[in-house]
């Protein structure tokens, strides 16, 4: 019984420090003002104002930014993932470690090297999405990993033995085994893109703002209204793709 | 034949992170050591002797010690509290994952309306009569440290919810059919066994806490600076050598906390 | 010392029945095994003696005393697992001493050098876990529960990780160890011949249920139900000749 308490409590406490933010910044998209301290009036202004162009450039920025690195990003992940679970060589874990590494340095940090060395395309897309792509690069090659290295070596040899090729037994039987790291790689990497700021704050041009940039930006302005709805599209679009990939990933092999 | 697609795969993979994380920070360090084109220390010095840098140093490390040492005994409490119980663990792991999905300035612009100057808590307060100096304790380095507890919270719980996981559960019975139970359990048999799991998930902590600016441009703007903040700041006042210079700064401390972390977790290894 | 009841045990977890209805009786220094295919609900069976787990209803007598409610750590039940779970990060004599610390027994150091010498283990109080053999980690997972003296002993396919030479030996010195402790067992196995050399009595288990009880010569010549013949019979259609496998 006193189990039970103690679980309610815990469950209670965190409900409340992390729940409510959550309400807020919705609540923050469908408030004209909030100058006082609680909303009086509701309305859906701020949703209309994303319409204007302005934001919905920064809406597919942002989406067009996580696309791209996404796909370049789970690309690596799987390639790289490939030659950790199936090859040995010298210096492993050295090269782990450096594909691992940018996670535990800063943002910011890892901004200001880029923009040092590659002088010629800061301020385009691609610095930023390269920003992206280093910062995100470690989580998903994890969660590939992982993935990949559970497939037993027998089946691999059993495939080769039976004639097939290595591309070919890369496309038939490692790919589909390794589909659970592939997914849940892909909606980290989504959800983490999105999301993405320290990096972002640093790479991005003129007319390439995505959505983080563009919360802080607004509220430098003082309108919290747009940063409300950006945010709660940002959390939509998380949402969404979690339940997708969830769904995709339900159906059995 | 073989060994050809193995070293094109490798050079191909290992390519990548020496162009875009090695290079640009080995060139970043570099540069730090150049100003109007010669080879000097002289933005070390500058770093050395100025209030404002050392301050912001000193503010990172405090906060995110501070912000590290709250939250591994709350950590461990809610994991050891719930982690027998399937339903409520999962509904910790997807609460305490919840801010993730905001990005975390999204989610102190929340927290300034709830706790902030003219926010929810201080109104009710200001109606119960009591003058808190929680106007201003949002911004401040103890609101920073309390939005780093929840925002970083599910970083340290989660995989310190695999480490309980992998302990054998016949050494738990084991140890209970000699007659241990409750906390002499968990002291004498559970906890040897989570330490290193435990350990390397406060050193995650640390890192990710100290790199971080999203919580400190959200709260700290105009009041508390700290090492990230400073380097942005630089940057955007085109001083990039002492740009340069944070950033090796930055990386110094990540190197020297992550080795000292790495003695600690070698003697904790052998007692697996 | 010990005589061990068990009434009517039935347990569920989620859907599944894992027992129904188990009755039996370990009697007093007696070694019974729950011989049975996996997934027939022996190791629950197990637990639910242990404590660990508790059943939806029935009863459990130790001596005549229901012990049902008390918990695990109270009820002072021995167990050897498969993979022996010695305390990795404990040397071997803190292992052994275990119990008797929990306990705050008197003469720990005597007592645990006494076992250790009955187990022919000495010398190994200063090594860990991981740097002794597979049969001395038996010996030792052995010392660690009767060291305390417990009621009754309760071994999980102790021998099913040994190889072949190994689990002869095995057998053999568990078998003596139990009737130099004179302490009741309960043994559980999957393997046919193990089961019938070193028991006292067997009970067959499938599906939750016992479905038949004996000496192991009764189940083996005088098999009463369809399934223990089916089941022992896939000894008999290997072997010949009685000897080879000692049956008692």
């Amino acid at each position: 019984m006193r189990e039970k308490i103690i679980l309610m409590l815990v469950l209670l406490f965190l409900g409340v420090l992390i729940i409510l933010p959550l309400c807020v910044v919705f609540l923050l998209s469908i408030v004209p003002r909030w100058s006082s301290v609680f909303p009086t009036s509701f309305s859906f202004e701020w949703w209309l104002a994303i319409l204007k162009p302005k934001f919905t450039k920064v809406i597919l920025n942002t989406l067009l930014v996580t696309a791209v690195s996404t796909l370049i990003t789970v690309g690596y992940a799987i390639i790289a993932s490939y030659l950790f679970a199936f090859y040995d060589f010298r210096g492993k874990e050295i090269l782990s470690s450096l594909i691992l590494s940018p996670t535990y340095v800063a943002g910011v940090v890892l901004a200001l090297g880029l923009l040092t060395m590659y002088p010629l395309i800061r301020n385009t897309f691609w610095i930023l999405m390269l920003g992206h792509f280093v910062v995100i690069s470690p989580i998903v090659f994890r969660c590939v990993l992982s993935s990949m290295i559970k497939i037993p070596n027998n089946l691999i040899e059993a495939s080769y033995s039976l004639g097939s090729s290595k591309a070919n037994t890369f496309w038939r039987i490692v790919l589909p085994l390794s589909k659970q790291g592939i997914l849940s790689g892909t909606v980290l990497s989504i959800g983490t893109n999105i999301s993405e700021l320290s990096v972002s704050l640093l790479l991005y041009g003129a007319g390439w703002a995505t959505i983080p940039i563009q919360i802080y930006l607004e509220r430098g302005w003082g309108i919290l209204g747009i940063a409300g709805v950006l945010s709660t599209i940002l959390i939509l679009i998380t949402l969404t793709t979690v339940f997708c990939v969830d769904y995709l990933g339900g159906k059995k092999p | 034949m073989e060994q050809y697609g193995k070293y094109l795969l490798l050079a191909l993979v290992g390519v990548i992170p020496i162009l875009l994380f090695i290079s640009p920070l080995f060139l970043v360090t570099i540069n730090s050591f150049f100003a109007g084109g010669n080879f000097t220390v002289e933005n070390y010095i500058k770093f050395l002797s100025s209030k404002m840098y050392l301050r912001s140093l000193q503010n990172s490390i405090l906060i995110t010690s501070i912000t590290t040492i709250v939250i591994a005994p709350i950590g461990l409490s809610i994991v050891v509290a719930t982690r027998k119980h399937e339903k409520v663990k999962r509904i910790v792991k997807l609460l305490t994952s919840l801010p993730l999905v905001f990005s975390s300035y999204v989610f102190c612009i929340a927290l300034i309306y709830i706790y902030g100057r003219t926010g929810i808590v201080n109104h009710i307060l200001s109606i119960a009569g009591l003058e808190f100096p929680i106007s201003n304790l949002l911004y401040s380095l103890t609101g920073i440290i309390f939005a780093n507890i929840l925002f970083f919270l599910p970083y340290f719980i989660v995989p310190l919810f695999s480490s309980f996981e992998e302990v054998n559960p016949n050494l738990e019975e084991v140890a209970e059919s000699l007659g241990s139970h409750g906390f002499h359990k968990f002291r004498r048999v559970i906890f040897p066994q989570i330490l290193y799991g435990l350990l390397t998930g406060v050193l995650i902590t640390f890192l990710l806490v100290f790199n971080q600016i999203s919580v400190i441009l959200a709260l700290g703007a105009g009041r508390t600076y700290t090492l990230t903040y400073q380097l942005f700041a630089q940057y955007e006042g085109f001083q990039y050598g002492m740009a340069n210079t944070i950033a090796v700064v930055s990386i110094a401390v990540t190197l020297l906390v992550t080795i000292i972390f790495q003695i600690v977790l070698k003697k904790s290894w052998s007692k697996k | 010392m010990t005589e061990v009841r068990a009434e009517n045990l039935s347990k569920s977890f989620g859907d599944t029945h894992v027992t129904k209805n188990l009755n039996f009786t370990i009697k007093h220094q007696e070694f019974l095994t729950l011989l049975g295919a996996s997934g027939c609900g022996k190791t629950t069976t197990l637990r639910l003696v242990l404590g660990s787990i508790f059943p939806d209803s029935g009863r459990i007598y130790f001596n005549g005393e229901d012990v049902t409610d008390i918990p695990c750590y109270k009820r002072n039940v021995g167990i050897v697992y498969q993979d022996y779970a010695l305390f990795p990060h404990l040397n071997i004599y803190e292992n052994i001493a275990f119990g008797l610390k929990v306990k705050k027994e008197k003469n720990t150091e005597s007592k645990v050098k006494e076992i250790m010498e009955t187990l022919q283990i000495s010398g190994l109080e200063e090594r860990y876990p991981h740097q002794i053999s597979g049969g001395q980690q038996q010996r030792v997972a052995l010392a660690r529960t009767l060291v305390v003296r417990p009621k009754i002993l309760l071994l999980d396919e102790p021998l099913s990780n040994v190889d072949a030479k190994l689990r002869y030996e095995l057998r053999n010195e568990l078998k003596k160890i139990q009737r130099m402790m004179k302490i009741a067992t309960l043994y559980v196995t999957h393997d046919q011949e193990e089961a019938l050399t070193i028991s006292d009595r067997i009970a067959i288990m499938n599906n939750g249920r016992i479905i038949e009880v004996g000496k192991p010569r009764d189940i083996y010549f005088h098999p009463k139900e369809n399934y223990t013949k089916e089941f022992m019979g896939v000894i008999s259609k290997r072997l010949k000749n009685l000897e080879q496998i000692g049956i008692r």
